[in-house]
Order: C-alpha cells, then sequence, then structure tokens
C-alpha cells in the first residue's frame, strides 16, 4: 500500500454496500424489464463496469497506485479493442463477392422459424438458391420441404450437401428408401417432446404413417445414429400428408 | 513500489489478455449469432447471481484481511483470509451444481419450457460457457490455493506484504466475474 493513503474499515464496508445496492440492481433491472433491451443492457453491462472500477480502485488500490500500473492495464485493454476491431467485420460478414455463410443463414432461419411457425422462405443459401431456381415447386409437398426448411438437416440431392444434417447424422431422403426398414431408438418417455433415450430399439417402415407421425413427433422414434435435434414441426394433417407425398417421390 | 505488487500487476495485465481474449471472441460470435440467447435462456441465472454475491463479499473479507495486516492484527486477517477461501468453497460449489445441471439438459436435448426451444442446438455457445467459466473457476482453485498459503506465513508473521498481492489477485477473479455474469446469464 502506498504510505499517503489510508483506508479505513469503514470506508471498504462504504464500497462494500454500494456494491450490492449495484448488483441487486444488475439482476432487478433486466427481471423488471425483460423485453427492453436498453435497460437490460444498460444494467447488466453499463453496471458491471461501474462495479468493476469501484474493486479496481477501492480494492486494488488503483486510485492511489503509480500511474505506470494504470497505462499498463489501459493498454492491454487497448490491445483488446484493436482486437475486436480487426477480426469483428470479417466475423460478422454473413456473405462476400464470391461466398455465403451457410451456417450464418441456417442460424437466422432457425431464429425466424421459432419467431414465426406460418410457413416462411427459406434463407438464400447459395447451393440452395440454384436448387430453387432450376427446378421450383412444383407440388405442395415441395414447397413445404424448403419453407418449412427440412432441406437443411434432411439431404435430397446429391449434389447439394446438407451441412447441418450431416452434423446431427439427419436421416437423407435419397435412394431407394421408401417402404424400406430401418432402425429406431424408442424415447423412454412416449408423452415427452424431447428425446429421452431408452436403449430400446425397433425396427420401424419408412411409409406415409411413419413420416407423418415423425413431422408431427420427431422425438418418438428417432433414427439410429442421429441426433435428436428436430423440434415438432407445426403442420396440419393435409400438410403432413402432401409432405410425405414429397418424401415418396424422392424415392428413386 | 514493492517488486512483488510490481509482478502482481503484470499477472494481472497478462490475464486481462486471456480473459479479454476469450470475452471478445465470444462477443464478435454472439452479436453475430443473436439465436444464441436461446441457450443463453438455460443458464441458471439465480445460481449465478448468488455466486456474483458470493465473490464480492469475498472480495471484501480479503481487503479487510490486508487492512488488518497494515494494523498488526493478524489474527483477525486470518480470520478474514479464512472467510474469503470459504466464499471461494460456496462458489465453486454452486458452480458445480451448475455444470451437472447444464450437462444433463445438453445430454437429453431438453427443450425449453418457455421458448420450446431444444438445449444445444447451437454447441458453440456451450463452448465459450465453458472454456470461460472453467477457465475462471481454475482461476478460483488457484487463488483461494494461493490465500491459503499466505495464510499459513501470516499465523508465523512472515511476508505479510503477500496478502496484499493475493489480494490483487483475488479482486481481479472478482472483477471477471462481474463481466462473466452478465455476458452468459443476463443477455438472452
Amino acid at each position: 500500500m502506498s504510505d499517503n493513503h489510508e483506508h479505513s474499515h469503514s470506508d471498504y464496508w462504504k464500497i462494500y454496500k454500494w456494491l450490492v445496492v449495484l448488483f441487486v440492481i444488475s439482476v432487478a433491472g433486466p427481471w423488471l424489464a425483460p423485453g427492453i433491451k436498453v435497460i437490460v443492457l444498460l444494467t447488466a453491462f453499463g453496471i458491471a463496469l461501474v462495479k468493476a472500477l469501484l474493486v479496481v480502485s477501492n480494492f486494488m488500490h488503483l486510485n492511489v497506485e503509480k500511474k505506470f500500473i494504470w497505462f499498463l492495464l489501459l493498454a492491454c485493454v487497448f490491445i483488446l479493442l484493436v482486437f475486436f476491431a480487426g477480426v469483428a467485420p470479417d466475423v460478422l460478414n454473413k456473405s462476400g463477392n464470391n461466398w455465403v455463410s451457410d451456417s450464418a443463414a441456417m442460424v437466422t432461419h432457425h431464429v425466424k422459424h421459432q419467431e414465426n411457425h406460418q410457413a416462411d422462405p427459406p434463407p438464400v443459401v447459395s447451393s440452395v438458391k440454384t436448387n430453387i431456381v432450376v427446378t421450383g415447386p412444383s407440388s405442395k409437398g415441395e414447397e413445404l420441404f424448403k419453407s418449412k426448411a427440412c432441406f437443411t438437416c434432411h439431404q435430397t440431392d446429391p449434389s447439394i450437401p446438407a451441412p447441418a444434417g450431416l452434423a446431427l447424422k439427419a436421416p437423407k431422403f435419397m435412394g431407394d428408401f421408401w417402404g424400406k426398414e430401418r432402425e429406431v431408438e424408442l424415447n423412454s418417455d412416449p408423452i415427452s417432446p424431447a428425446f429421452m433415450p431408452s436403449g430400446k430399439f425397433e425396427k420401424v417402415v419408412m411409409d406415409e404413417a411413419y413420416v407423418m407421425e415423425s413431422i408431427e413427433k420427431p422425438n418418438l422414434k428417432v433414427v439410429k445414429g442421429a441426433v435428436a435435434a428436430m423440434a415438432p414441426l407445426p403442420t396440419n394433417a393435409d400438410e403432413r400428408k402432401a409432405l410425405a407425398e414429397y418424401i415418396k417421390s424422392l424415392s428413386k | 513500489m514493492p517488486t512483488g505488487r510490481l509482478g502482481m500487476w503484470w499477472v494481472v495485465a497478462s490475464e486481462v489478455v486471456i480473459f479479454g481474449g476469450l470475452i471478445m471472441c465470444y462477443l464478435i460470435h454472439r452479436l453475430g449469432n443473436p439465436a444464441w440467447g436461446d441457450e443463453a435462456a438455460f443458464t441458471i441465472v439465480g445460481a449465478g447471481a448468488l455466486n456474483t454475491f458470493v465473490l464480492l463479499t469475498s472480495s471484501y473479507w480479503i481487503v479487510r484481511a490486508h487492512k488488518h495486516v497494515n494494523n498488526g492484527e493478524l489474527e483477525k486477517a486470518v480470520r478474514d483470509m479464512y472467510l474469503t477461501i470459504a466464499c471461494a468453497g460456496i462458489f465453486l460449489i454452486v458452480k458445480s451444481y451448475e455444470y451437472s445441471t447444464e450437462i444433463t439438459e445438453l445430454l437429453h436435448h431438453h427443450p425449453h419450457p418457455e421458448t420450446g426451444h431444444v438445449i444445444g442446438t447451437f454447441p458453440v455457445f456451450w463452448a465459450f460457457y465453458f472454456a470461460a467459466t472453467g477457465l475462471h473457476a481454475l482461476h478460483v482453485i488457484g487463488g483461494a490455493a494461493a490465500i491459503y498459503i499466505v495464510l499459513r506465513g501470516v499465523k508465523k508473521g512472515e511476508n505479510l506484504q503477500r496478502v496484499e498481492y493475493a489480494g490483487i489477485y483475488w479482486h481481479f477473479v472478482d472483477v471477471v466475474w462481474i463481466f462473466l455474469f452478465p455476458l452468459f446469464y443476463i443477455a438472452k
């Protein structure tokens, strides 16, 4: 501690009380006004900054420390800002002259999908764009398959990869698959929308009934080896039937 | 300025870049992926808030220990350092509870009760979460161990200046958590 200052216990207690008050506000703010972004950001991050400064200056005694230490710490913070400024513009970019970020497009679409369960045009991903332009939707099922973004996971064309499906090992709708048997793992809790592995396997036939059931309750019978990542698709029976018809037409 | 304190400030400065780099990377990706907010909804705000309070309190104990040492009241200083270590213990227990809860939910692909969002859809969020809070927890363990070693010296009346250095490190660990808390728990 420098020689020219003396904190008393009551000083530390006062600072501590302030820290606790600020902490309560930083939790209460976002809790009371959850939807209001400005309040959440101000109370959470603005107060975090004030709290950090209080601790650094009073508990770490930076307020009476040699100026050199300030310089040292601020130089490090400055390096971080340079890092952010240099890297963020590229990382945050979702498309450029000759490229489009497929994963970013999928993420953006996922949000839209959750906010609005109605049919909603899929993100224009470079590879998918050609598919839409060349073939164009010819049936209701095909249209749904695209608008509900099924194609982001379930690959239908050997020349158009579905990166998200690759990662999740989602079943592909390619080749001669219709009417064929596949092994599925049963959900240990049949009424749960989430998948709880039961370790019990069963053979099911890939037919209209199974496809329609899987659109409504994707986690009831999960194809062996696949990640149970599909959310129940908000559809009515007609739409599910149309989707099943389209998927059947993909089998060759 | 004593060499020990200068050295500790250099340690803190390098730690600023270690945690800061991680936080900056997270910020960049978080800004680019608003959907990660659905994953953040799975972190346990109550537990995070409790831990924030516990670390703030521990910061108060260790600065008091420093004060007691300056006044020559070594027994009180030792007591306050034990309280600091106890706070570190509480922090780690709460953190373990959080980790086990979150890992269980991730393994079972639980949907969120309100949003219906299935946990783990964007696994990179969890990679950042476990990397940042895990690295921080290691610092808590290391800090508590260091404070204990210093405490043993204080009992014998040796190396009293170390209380301040351990304190500076401990406050830094607190400051890091002050930022991790809103980043991973509050912002959704």
